[in-house]
């Protein structure tokens, strides 16, 4: 995923000058995760830097260049770390457009290291999405794939409008098939993963994997098929996909690794009862992280989401039609 | 002389690189001679503990590491010039003020190893619990110390910066608000040349980050932060001041990282090897040792001691965090609020019954 | 004696999965020291060396330079205690100085004698890396061998609000055979699936327990160590009802013993009249519910339904008087509408039409729902007192005994008279003990002299 996301990076540079890419150790190191390895050398000091350390400068500056004219595309090194830049990122990024009346546009692409599994330190393992997609005016963008992580890149810097782009860490190292020329991927669109009639599964970034690795377990094991969605944003929400699929399979267990309070599980389980309340089996369950601040590394593995804590809970919805 | 008002930002010196005395500063070492065998002490002890939990890491036992080889002096220096009261914020890479201040390196290692976010140990000891997100520390520490004003106790607190922490806000507004509040606040910053790979010429602008300090309106010196007792005066000095009403102070010890940023971290993609082994020759280790010897106060002892004692916490630290057992994850529940929510118990419950399933 | 322990490939947090041994540092039989490099070996990104965990002997070695180690793999096994001769160079704990050089990610040696590094080299900024093995597999918690239900015809599902399909569920009603149904969009209804339940589900006392959807019957299945029959339909409702209005509601009651004398004389003159005007005959019970509605009109606080949501009280304006009725397919409760404009001919008419459709099995839904107080005559059972259920969601029930002969005090002495107990189970959120009071006597008084019902006309 780590040379997709650099190829869409260079592809994006190549295809407009006004793309710059800048943030903490992007330039000269190339990323702390070598997503921006080369980018320097290729096109120069002045499209690819290094900046001081500071995150609100970071997401400010890209507003002014935005401004401008420019499509910058920083990078906040981890997701813990776009706290310093939340009233830049909240109170200009996401309103500029709506207090101008319309006349600017913000197309900034934040890119965001995201999500845990990856036995990090703290603040290195933060599920974000929520606030962004909470606050009006922000696009929010999960690719689990290396094809995605590219496409999607790709449509997120062309979009007029700025973009949380959260990189599932723990899938950087993933490796597919990628087509490279430039496809590039509207955002709004989610994907059905995996066809079934059973029950339906919404989720993103990466748990992509764990539903589908519960999918076969399910097909294999209880005769379940499963259907598994991936939504690839959340912001706009593709929700034509998830009614199609709860429609016809009247069961829908939303899953994601952030906290379960007011997570991404809370509104589609409110859109779902207020659109398909006469097609549901069963109450829209979630299986989500905790509660809790993340957990010390050694603790992630029983803390996050996985493969069995999903089952269960479709065990739980099927339940409710054999009471 | 007093250091602090001098206009000429020239480092405080009073080891020479070769370990000489030097003259780069007024300042008399005499009333640190006495106390200069224990400092040296602890920088043994330090860069064993440092080596140890580097292998550590590359053994599997922890999560990460970020060493902090050769920036002994700049830390013990500092810990030592102030009380066991005063309260030390410190970011992440200060085990030499942890080990002055008697913390059990056990629990820096569990740290490292993700059983902990580790305030144990340290909030005993009067040290915040380690800032892995940048400066954000420096506003605790401008609180704490209006607070200790109020309070009436005579401390002072230290906030531990680094180059690349001056660049944030949260910091900026901790140097304006301690300068307008006269809070007994110092700055420390420990100026190692690298935010991970951005060196400190492209972090700052100014001459040097002693000049920060001067903007907002604080007496600020630069120390060479390789020179322990250079480390000492200066801070004693600051803290004096502190302790007197005067207000805050900014201290930029300029050191060296001579490691990696972190155990992941490859610094010879952005450094060269000469610029290292420059560093290399100003071992702040080795120049207190040679120091002592010209002070006619170094005897075989003194090393002996320092190794024995650094054997035996490495020994303590490999037994309590190799393979050390996890912590209950039930446990995560129960730090969250003062009394956990009805919610959160229900969570706990759930997640005790999956793991009681096995 | 010999103590062997195993230095798994360590994950070097770069998120890899493997790594290439580069070289050895050391070979089998030798000894080691503790944190001495043992080796080193190249990931996708780094080349590190790995120092050793213990002092002891090299008993064997990973693999060979070139071989590829995924993370976990043994990478040695050294011999923690060997035997003399093989004696580790330096104890363990004890730090030689010069202390080993902690190994560097992405150096491929210490400072001093850093060599270049090699093209692509890479590393990770933080972590463990990705743990290939995050989220084993534990047990899940429940095994109930849920079965996936069969999708729709064409992946149609019927459609139906979550407290209709509960419904269906208690009643035994498959949805998905009566969809689509009255309501909007084809939605399946209450209505519809009591019309469904009224129509097909039948008290199947006499066959075998069903299997459950996904335990196919194989060879006849577990012997019966108890006769279980299925409830549906009607009795399954009826069960429903009873439990849930002895779970919500908070119930009291209270009885009168009425002397029946004036009754029953009454009935003997309006069943003459009957008779002659071929209706049908008037019955004691009939009576009673005419007189009970008057009563009701007088004191109209217990002819109403508690809310939850509120709270709140909803008092009815009219009267739909329910009929408890034994029928063979169990307690049926047809409904007299609007019994309050009902003269005690139509009354009378209505008891009988009902009671004997409800028996017959023919009533509609329409007629069996909806009312809004409930009265059982337990006493044509031949029983004398008992304690009815109210009919959630109303606020009372009357229950009538049988009327018999008695012991009856009638102005100082013991006679024998022809009495019955009157007992009111009411919702005691709706309604205080005076105001139930209040109803019975009053109806008490209107049973012993019928005529003062004459004031109300």
């Amino acid at each position: 995923m780590v040379q997709a996301l650099n190829a869409a990076l260079s592809d994006a540079m190549e295809a407009d000058d006004k793309v710059v890419v800048f943030g903490e150790d992007v330039g000269r190191l190339g990323g702390v995760f070598r997503v921006t390895e080369g980018l320097q050398a290729r096109f120069g000091p002045e499209r690819c830097f290094d900046v001081p350390l500071a995150e609100s400068s970071i997401v400010g500056a890209a507003i002014g260049m935005a401004l401008r004219g420019f499509r910058p595309v920083p990078e906040i090194q981890f997701d813990g770390f776009t706290y310093p830049a939340f009233d830049q990122i909240v109170t200009n990024l996401a309103k500029y457009r709506s207090r101008s009346g319309g006349l600017i546009s913000m197309p900034v692409t934040i890119r965001v290291p995201s999500f845990g599994a990856i036995g990090s330190a703290e603040h290195h393992s933060e599920s974000t999405e929520s606030y962004w997609v909470h606050t009006a005016g922000l696009k929010v963008v999960v690719p689990s794939g290396p094809a995605d992580a590219y496409s999607l890149l790709l449509g997120s810097i062309e979009c007029d409008d700025p973009v949380l782009f959260l990189e599932p860490k723990r899938q950087y190292w993933v490796r597919d098939e990628v087509e490279r020329g430039g496809n590039r991927e509207p955002l709004g669109k989610a994907v059905v993963r995996r066809s079934g009639s059973t029950a339906t599964v919404v989720t993103y970034g990466n748990l992509v994997a764990t539903a589908m690795e519960a999918a076969s377990l399910a097909a294999a094991e209880e005769g379940w098929e499963l259907e598994v969605i991936d939504l690839r944003t959340l912001v706009p929400l593709d929700f034509e996909t998830v009614a199609a699929s709860v429609a016809a399979t009247g069961h829908c267990i939303v899953l994601h690794e952030a906290p379960r309070t007011l997570g991404m599980g809370a509104e589609i389980a409110a859109r779902v009862q207020e659109e398909l309340f006469w097609n549901l089996e069963a109450p829209v369950l979630r299986v989500t992280g905790f509660d809790t601040p993340y957990p010390p590394a050694r603790l992630e593995r029983d803390w996050l989401p996985g493969v069995d804590r999903l089952l269960d809970a479709v065990e739980r919805s099927l339940s409710y039609e054999h009471a | 002389m007093d250091v602090l008002v001098a206009d000429d930002l020239a480092c405080v010196q009073l080891i020479d690189v070769d370990g000489s005395p030097s003259a780069r500063s007024g300042l008399d070492p005499a009333s640190a001679l006495d106390r200069l065998p224990s400092l040296y002490e602890t920088m043994v002890v330090t860069r064993e503990l440092d080596d140890e939990l580097v292998n550590l890491q590359r053994q599997g036992q922890l999560a990460l590491f970020a060493p902090c080889r050769g920036q002994e002096a700049a830390q013990v220096g500092c810990a030592a010039a102030l009380r066991d009261t005063d309260w030390m914020f410190p970011q992440y890479r200060e085990l030499g003020c942890f080990l002055y201040r008697g913390v059990d390196p056990v629990g820096i290692g569990l740290l490292w190893r993700g059983a902990s976010h580790g305030a144990r140990g340290l909030v005993e000891r009067a040290i915040a619990p380690v800032c892995i997100s940048i400066g954000g520390q420096a506003l605790h520490a401008v609180g704490a110390a209006m607070a200790t004003r109020w309070l009436g106790d005579g401390g002072v607190t230290v906030a531990f910066i680094g180059d690349g922490a001056t660049s944030e806000g949260d910091v900026h507004e901790a140097l304006n608000l301690a300068a307008v509040t006269r809070a007994p606040c110092i700055f420390y910053v420990q100026n190692n040349h690298w935010a991970i790979s951005t060196p400190v010429a492209e972090q700052l602008r100014a001459p040097s980050i002693a000049h920060k300090g001067i903007g907002y309106g604080m007496p600020a010196v630069r120390v060479d932060g390789n020179d322990v007792v250079a480390c000492l005066l200066v801070v004693e000095q600051a803290a004096a001041r502190a302790r007197a009403g005067e207000g805050p102070t900014l201290v930029e010890a300029v050191t060296y990282r001579l490691g990696p940023h972190t155990t992941s971290d490859d610094p010879s993609r952005y450094r060269d090897d000469a610029e290292v082994h420059s560093w290399e020759a100003r071992d702040p280790l080795a120049r207190c040792r040679r120091f002592l010897e010209h002070a006619g106060r170094f005897d075989e002892a003194i090393e002996r001691r320092a190794r024995e004692r650094a054997g035996s916490l490495r020994a303590r630290l490999r037994a309590g965090v190799f393979d050390a057992p996890d912590p209950a994850p039930l446990e995560l529940f129960d730090c969250v609020f003062s009394e956990p929510t009805d919610e959160l118990l229900r969570q706990r419950a759930a997640l005790a019954s999956e793991l009681e399933a096995g | 004696m010999p103590d062997l322990r195993e230095f798994l490939v360590p994950d070097l947090g770069e998120g890899l999965a493997d790594v290439t041994v580069v070289e050895w540092l050391v070979s089998v039989g030798e000894a080691v020291a503790l944190n001495q490099p043992l080796c080193v070996v190249e990931t996708a990104k780094a080349t590190v060396e790995i120092p050793s965990p213990w002092s002891g002997a090299v008993v064997e070695l990973g693999g060979s330079p070139g071989d590829t180690l995924e993370v976990g793999a043994v990478l040695a096994r050294i011999d923690v205690e060997p035997a003399p001769g093989t004696s580790s160079p330096t104890p363990p704990g004890t730090s030689p100085a010069p202390a080993p050089p902690p190994t560097r990610p992405g150096t491929p040696a210490a400072p001093g004698t850093s060599s270049p590094t090699p093209p692509g080299t890479r590393a990770t900024l933080v972590g463990y890396g990705p743990d290939p093995s995050l989220g084993p597999r534990r047990q899940r918690r429940r095994r109930t061998g849920v079965a996936a239900a069969p999708a729709g015809a064409g992946g149609a599902r019927a459609l139906a609000p979550p407290p209709v399909r509960k419904l269906a569920l208690d009643l035994g009603v498959d949805l998905a055979a009566i969809a689509p149904g009255s309501g909007p969009g084809g939605t399946v209804t209450r209505k519809d699936v009591c019309a469904a339940a009224s129509t097909s589900a039948t008290w199947s006392g006499a066959s075998p327990p069903a299997a459950p959807p996904s335990a196919p019957a194989v060879g006849g299945g577990p012997a019966a160590v108890a006769d279980v029959v299925q409830v549906g339909g009607v009795r399954a409702r009826i069960a429903q009802n009873l439990a849930t209005s002895r779970q919500r509601i908070p119930d009291a009651t209270c009885s009168v013993v009425a002397d029946c004398t004036r009754l029953l004389e009454l009935r003997a003159t309006l069943g003459e009249a009957a008779a002659s005007g071929g209706t049908p005959p008037v019955t004691p019970f009939v009576l009673v519910c005419r007189l009970l509605v008057l009563a009701l009109r007088e004191n109209p606080a217990l002819n109403a339904s508690w809310i939850d949501d509120g709270p709140a009280v909803r008092v009815h304006r009219s009267m739909h008087l329910g009929i408890g009725t034994a029928t063979e397919r169990g307690l049926l409760v047809p409904v007299v509408r609007d019994a309050e404009r009902r003269p005690t001919r139509e009354l009378a008419a209505e008891v009988h039409r009902l009671v004997a459709q409800a028996r017959a099995g023919t009533l509609t839904p329409a007629e069996l729902t909806g009312s809004t107080f409930t009265v059982s005559n337990f006493g044509a059972l031949g029983l004398d007192e008992g304690i009815p259920v109210i009919n959630y969601p109303e606020a009372a029930i009357l229950g009538l005994g049988a009327i018999r002969q008695r012991p009856h005090v009638v102005d100082g002495e013991v006679v024998a008279r022809p009495t019955a107990t009157l007992t009111l189970a009411f919702d005691h959120r709706v309604a205080d003990g005076a105001e139930a009071g209040r109803l019975l006597s009053r109806l008490r008084s209107l049973v012993e002299a019928p005529e003062l019902a004459l004031w109300e006309l």
